[in-house]
């Protein structure tokens, strides 16, 4: 299951505090292939960002450690490189944006100069060379060029995510990670801020991961999607096979939380109960408190079957295995 | 502006505190033998007997006007030249303790910051108490012991040349850069914790380079602030210095002035000090509003009005 | 360490675990507990009076009799450094608190009411902060005319603009919490709101705030009694014995050695406790 742009294997984090040790990601092991746009999707807490701190090698080293895992990218195993290898990853091959704009821009730089900053890392260029790379990249994302003498907190938060892209793909990166990027913007702007990346993708061919705790994100943006729980991978796949042909009874309660989704029901349908306390994971299958399908078979470790053309699940009755149930 | 009614408050509480003193100026001028009536007569003649306000205003005017702060009812010589003539020395020691005090203060705060929890960080913050808790004038006097009178290497007293000010300048600089380790620490963390320092990171820039560029010059600001607060301090510290190492300067001036009552030349220096203050505050204000990126860039659109924003730190 | 079951230990013991963790806190706390038995006790432990001269044994370097030397007239110096330690206390105690409870009503009307009520009161405030307080309290010692009390009015004036300002910043940050506009709602009278609500949410600032007073006025009336407008003799101040030690310095240096690391010490012990007590308060914001 190798090839593709990043291949992330057996990755296991943890987080190591006074009160115990947090297993915040659990043997994760996903593909992304070129030019495709894998989501993340899960609840708060689940472990998505770690995953992506992970690969960026932003993980604040104590309190957390990699426990174990590989993380290929280029055909080496970034986890292992030096903080010199990695900072010329970081920005230029591998980006990542985050969640809250209006606290991403140093508050004291031009906002042209902090993408300037990131080419003149990564290029051997000038500085006026730069700033004329700069304000083709702040076109590109929508934000007139003269504006490249502003400050921060001249711009709405929309506009500052707009920024925040552009200083992300301003190198061309191979892999661009973006973790709930649109998550603390209003309605509107998101949709386009989810535009702008689309278009984006298409025209420089960046691959993706997408994190994200909103499936209608996931549905508009993605090409694959991995459902995140506990740390762990529970049901993995193309986007029609999550939506259509949902194998796993967590991705089944995402699907049935979403207000409006069962029409004929006037009640909202919340997955009840909460995820399992990341200090002390249970050795069966973690949703098994809150699932409604519960067994006696599931009180073993469950590990991933493949249930047919790469669509994995972590289950031992999914709810599709060919044929829905 | 807003200083001129500072510096008048400042006039002002001076003056009151002259209310309160014992003694009669007439009398202090002339001595204890003089006749009464040189006395009364004298009184007139100062407008010691007219009522407060009158003799307030007349004190401003004569400073604003014809810079008199009155006569020293020790020497007789006017006190705005004596008072001159020793100014530039307490604030060339000032300002060089200044340095001292922030270049100390502002490189134990950033390593201190950057390297929290380690024993580089522990030993910073207990060298930075133990020099808080050492009054400065006797750490001024056991640097003296230590360096002018065991190991001889600098004089002790008097002021002949640079290297008389090194020692008044040190105890002065290390009693003062701890408020401003304190400070540059406490901003510095705050700012390592702030997004954008990830979103450099993210980038593939360098530890170094995200400290520089973009930690310590958000965390300036309030560091900027302390260290106007600061001048206050230390200026008030060469006070006792100068005394210690028999400094002709205005810190000395003044304890002659208070062991002799001689309160003229008491309420002209500390009026003369809190202006000299009070100006530094303003360069600091300036400074700040510098690397305020919200304030400068009103300066930049206006231009004309100054838009002050008033810190309530 | 063990998964402790948090909810049953209360609030307080939480706190102490908190301080207990930090050492050099500890170590401050016992040594305040020493000062202040020695500062109680002065008159039994002490070998010699604070005042009893000898001049015929004046000046003798530290030996068996004197632990610490004997001064210019003859006195023990050990001895006076104990009862310096009542009068260090004590001055710095007393300084503080009335400082502290002026402050603390100049700061709880200015940062409740606010508006104009704020706008005076501050930019009164801010004339007072124009003088740097040491200066402020030299120039009240000398128009008092010098001695003790005049030092005690001048240190505790000197420190009321500095402190208000900051309680004034913690009220004003509570007063516009939800809560007080809850109370607001409930037509509670604003002396009530003031001291049952806000008071106990700014509590622990104060008390914080409180302790690295009495450090500072320690400090400071060593510094005033070093000028010689403060403690006269032959009251046993630390910083007075500086001043009468200075001198000697030359043949004598205990004279001035001593006194200064007793001040250094108890300062810098106070401030440990305090750090320890503000770390213990709240560890969110530990590391500041």
């Amino acid at each position: 299951m190798s090839g593709g742009i990043l291949s992330v294997k057996n990755l296991s984090i943890e987080y190591r505090v006074e009160e115990g040790i947090v297993k915040a990601v659990n043997d994760v092991s996903f593909d992304v292939k070129f030019g495709e746009t894998l989501g993340l999707v899960g609840e708060t807490g689940a472990g998505k960002t770690t995953i992506a701190l992970g690969i960026m090698g932003l993980l604040p080293i104590p309190p957390a450690v990699v426990t174990q895992g590989e993380v290929i990218f280029e055909g080496g195993n970034i986890l292992l490189a030096n903080e010199k290898h990695m900072r010329s990853i970081r920005g230029n091959k591998i980006s990542m944006i985050f969640q809250d704009p209006m606290s991403a821009l140093n508050p004291s730089v031009y906002v042209g100069d902090q993408i300037s900053e990131v080419i003149m890392l990564h290029n051997n260029v000038s500085k006026a060379e730069a700033r004329v790379m700069a304000e083709e990249t702040l076109e590109t994302v929508g934000i007139s060029r003269n504006r490249y003498d502003e400050y921060p907190h001249k711009f709405s938060g929309g506009m500052k995510q707009r920024v925040i892209i552009a200083i992300a793909l301003a190198c061309n990166p191979s892999l661009l990670i973006a973790d709930e990027p649109t998550t603390a913007l209003d309605v509107t702007i998101q949709a386009q801020i989810l535009e702008l990346m689309e278009q984006l993708k298409e025209k420089k061919g960046t691959s993706n991961i997408l994190i994200t705790h909103d499936l209608g994100v996931i549905a508009q943006m993605c090409d694959r999607v991995a459902v995140i729980y506990a740390g762990e991978i529970v049901e993995m796949g193309t986007l029609t096979q999550i939506f259509k042909n949902t194998a796993h009874p967590y991705t089944k309660g995402l699907f049935n939380a979403l207000p409006g989704s069962s029409s004929s029901d006037k009640r909202l349908k919340p997955i009840r109960g909460s995820m399992p306390d990341p200090m002390s994971l249970p050795e069966h299958c973690k949703f098994a408190n809150r699932c409604s399908y519960k067994t006696n078979k599931c009180a073993q470790d469950i590990r991933l079957i493949d249930i047919g053309d790469n669509h994995l699940v972590r289950c031992v009755s999914p709810l599709y295995d060919g044929e829905v149930k | 502006m807003w200083m001129i009614f500072v510096l008048l408050g400042v006039l002002f509480i001076v003056f009151v505190l002259l209310e309160f003193t014992p003694g009669d100026p007439a009398r202090q001028i002339l001595g204890a033998f003089a006749d009464e009536k040189d006395v009364a007569a004298k009184r007139i003649e100062l407008g010691l007997d007219d009522p407060f306000l009158v003799r307030f205003f007349r004190y401003v005017y004569n400073l604003v006007f014809h810079f008199d702060l009155g006569v020293s009812y020790r020497t007789k010589l006017p006190v705005m030249q004596e008072i001159a003539s020793r100014l530039p020395i307490t604030m060339t020691i000032g300002v060089l303790g200044l340095l001292v005090s922030v270049t100390i203060g502002l490189t134990t705060g950033i390593i201190s910051a950057v390297k929290q929890y380690s024993w580089l960080d522990k030993i910073c913050n207990v060298f930075a108490v133990i020099f808080y808790a050492m009054p400065n004038f006797w750490l001024a006097l056991e640097l003296s012991l230590i360096f002018a009178l065991y190991l001889k290497w600098l004089p002790p007293t008097g002021y002949k040349g640079i290297e008389y000010l090194i020692l008044p300048v040190t105890a002065l600089g290390l009693n003062g850069s701890t408020a401003i380790f304190r400070q540059t620490r406490s901003s510095m963390l705050d700012v390592i914790r702030e997004d954008y320092i990830r979103t450099a990171k993210a980038k593939g820039q360098s530890s170094i380079k995200i400290i520089l560029n973009h930690g310590l010059r958000n965390a300036l600001m309030p560091v900027v602030t302390m260290v106007g607060n600061s001048l206050g301090l230390i200026i008030a510290g060469t006070v006792v210095i100068e005394s210690i190492f028999s400094i002709p300067g205005l810190g000395n001036y003044m304890l002659q002035a208070i062991n002799s009552r001689d309160y003229p030349v008491i309420q002209g220096s500390v009026f003369v000090l809190a202006f000299m203050i009070s100006i530094f505050n303003l360069l600091t204000d300036i400074v700040y509003s510098f690397l305020d990126p919200q304030i400068k860039s009103q300066y930049q659109s206006n231009g004309i009005s100054r838009k002050r924003r008033v810190r309530t730190e | 360490m063990n998964k402790s079951n948090n909810k049953r230990k209360s609030h307080f013991r939480l706190f102490v675990q908190r301080f207990s963790r930090n050492k050099l806190a500890v170590f401050g706390l016992i040594f305040i507990v020493i000062i202040i038995l020695a500062a109680l006790l002065a008159p039994y432990i002490a070998p010699y009076g604070y005042d009893d001269q000898d001049v015929s044994r004046r000046l003798t370097k530290p030996n068996s009799e004197h632990w610490f030397g004997t001064d210019d007239l003859g006195r023990d110096v050990f001895s006076r450094m104990i009862y310096g330690a009542r009068v260090s206390l004590s001055i710095g105690i007393s300084t503080t608190t009335i400082s502290m409870f002026t402050a603390l009503i100049i700061g709880m009307i200015s940062g409740y009411y606010g508006g104009k009520v704020d706008n005076i009161i501050m930019r009164i405030v801010d004339i007072f902060l124009a003088i740097p307080s040491i200066l402020l309290s030299i120039a009240i010692a000398a128009t008092l005319g010098g001695g003790i009390v005049s030092m005690l009015i001048a240190i505790s004036l000197g420190a009321v603009p500095g402190v208000s300002r900051l309680i004034r910043a913690q009220v004003m940050a509570e007063s516009h919490k939800e809560y007080i506009e809850a109370a607001k709602v409930t037509r509670a009278s604003d002396l009530r709101i003031m001291f049952k609500y806000i008071f106990p949410n700014i509590l622990s600032v104060f008390i914080v705030t409180f302790t690295m007073g009495v450090a500072g006025g320690i400090l400071n009336a060593s510094m005033l009694s070093f000028i010689g407008l403060g403690a006269q003799a032959p009251i046993p101040e630390w910083g007075a014995m500086l001043s009468g030690g200075r001198q000697y310095i030359r043949d004598y240096p205990y004279l001035v050695t001593y006194p200064g690391i007793m001040i250094s010490i108890t300062v810098f012990s106070i401030n440990m406790f305090g750090d320890g007590l503000r770390d213990a308060f709240d560890p969110k914001l530990k590391g500041r």
